[in-house]
């Protein structure tokens, strides 16, 4: 299961409390020719309550988690996604998506699908255990599952191996499911977006998984307009990601890290 | 650089930048930080995102030049920390008529000591969001919880070097830090670079590239 941070809900409130004495302050004293609220060209900027907003993706998360028991067998559309907000009618909600890449059949017998998921729940701990498997520092599962909540997109392979002879019914037996890598964005919604995290099961690499995860991430971004895609490779993956269409240091333009003195 | 006033809470601030060099442009000048969204007007937005040179579209290849307001409101909307720097309107102009002064200053004195009595009652007026100008801006999206991106961080060209700019970098990494974030990067062109070395940014530690993709899509 997922752990829902509480931390988050507590930084989130403090922040949307700043913004209420606010209204008051600027409406009352002093008389603008320049609303505030909006613009002469008529563009509302929402600035909803954050704290409504955690609530009720915590709602659609439960609702996700309840429905989510049901099997599926490649549909495409799952539950409502968490990242639809009222305020943003314009901008098309992140689908859930899944379908098989691939399917193949081992030698005792059982078969193995590969499943692509996009927007559908991760378990943290499962997370957890791939990072440790491609050898990554741990980090902590309660940021982990925030940063997962709070990104753009999150793509993810699953594995799942069926036992041949199940053809109908009684599968929880025979069916295991598997995180076997993963991807994720975080982006403004409009400009820019950058990719974190994407990471391959060892036993599972040099399949072209990885590739087919961070293509079908790009792709998902560049249908939503979203132009400026970066990241920031480690020197053994860059050639990776050139092949893929990326390019280091375009025009010059470098990321650089803020490190406290 | 000065005292700073705190007004209200912590999402406004008053302060004064002083700048180095001393024409007849006051040597110190109060400006207003805010950090709250709804002091944002987006054609002002607009207008200084073309003042300071500055595209939306960080490749040349892509977009054309032109911000797209529906996508700038989704931008703004978007981004977990928005920090905005007003000026008043007066000081933002008469720095800019200082390009100039070689041509004109002698007739630029004449009318500043015309408008005085104006330029005055303005000073006199305190600065807000409303009827300040929009001069400096920054912004970042994160995913609460490990990494954030800053992007679009620019002043005005005529208000540069008076330490705006890293006010309002400071501000940005000081809101992401106290949501426990410390992977903050921020995407900068080279001549960029030292500025963001000034406000504590610097290359990956661990090495990493920076890549993009530039591949345009084959239909």
């Amino acid at each position: 299961m997922i752990l829902i941070p509480t931390s988050s809900s507590s930084s989130c409130s403090s922040y949307s409390c700043c913004s209420l004495p606010q209204a008051s302050f600027n409406s009352n004293s002093y008389p603008s020719n320049q609303s505030l609220f909006l613009s002469k060209s008529g563009y509302p900027i929402p600035h909803g309550s954050r704290k409504l907003k955690t609530l009720r993706l915590r709602a659609n998360f439960w609702e996700s988690i309840r429905s989510g028991f049901v099997k599926n067998n490649n549909t495409t559309q799952l539950v409502e996604p968490p990242s639809t907000m009222e305020e943003d009618d314009d901008t098309e909600p992140v689908l859930p998506v899944e379908f098989t890449l691939v399917e193949r059949t081992l030698e005792d017998g059982l078969v193995e699908e590969i499943i692509f998921s996009s927007g559908g729940e991760i378990d943290v701990y499962d997370l957890q255990t791939l990072c440790d498997k491609v050898g990554w520092p741990r980090r902590p599962l309660t940021k982990l599952a925030a940063a997962l909540k709070n990104s753009y997109m999150v793509a993810t392979l699953h594995s799942v191996l069926k036992s041949s002879s199940s053809s109908e019914g009684n599968n929880e037996q025979q069916e295991k499911k598997k995180l076997i890598g993963m991807a994720r964005a975080t982006s403004d919604h409009a400009f820019n977006a950058t990719i974190w995290d994407v990471l391959v099961d060892p036993e599972y690499q040099g399949q072209g998984l990885g590739k087919a995860l961070v293509e079908k991430l790009v792709r998902a971004l560049l249908q939503r307009d979203i132009g400026n895609i970066s990241l920031f490779a480690d020197s053994q993956v860059v050639d990776f990601y050139q092949n893929l269409g990326f390019e280091a240091d375009p025009e010059g333009i470098k990321g650089m890290f803020w490190y406290p003195k | 650089m000065g005292f700073a006033v705190c007004v209200g809470n912590a999402s406004m601030e008053l302060r004064w930048v002083r700048r180095s060099k001393c024409d007849d442009a006051p040597r110190s000048i109060p400006i207003f930080i805010s950090t709250l969204k709804k002091d944002i007007n987006l054609e002002e937005l607009r207008h200084l995102y073309s003042r300071c040179d500055h595209s939306c579209d960080r490749l040349s290849k892509n977009g054309s030049g032109i911000v797209d307001m529906k996508k700038l409101r989704t931008a703004i909307s978007r981004s977990d920390v928005v920090v905005s720097v007003f000026c008043k309107p007066h000081h933002a102009v008469l720095v800019e008529d200082a390009e100039e002064e070689t041509l004109s200053s002698s007739l630029r004195k004449q009318n500043k000591d015309e408008s005085s009595l104006g330029d005055m009652f303005q000073d006199v007026l305190p600065l807000t969001p409303s009827n300040g100008q929009l001069v400096g801006f920054g912004r970042a999206y994160s995913d609460y919880g490990l990494t954030a991106s800053i992007h679009d961080l620019m002043v005005l060209p005529s208000l540069q070097r008076m330490g705006i700019g890293k006010l309002i970098a400071n501000r940005i990494t000081r809101l992401l830090t106290s949501r426990d974030i410390y992977d903050i990067a921020a995407l900068c062109f080279e001549h960029e670079r030292p500025f963001f070395k000034a406000c504590g940014f610097a290359d990956d530690r661990m090495g990493s590239t920076t890549m993009m993709f530039t591949k345009s899509l084959e239909a």
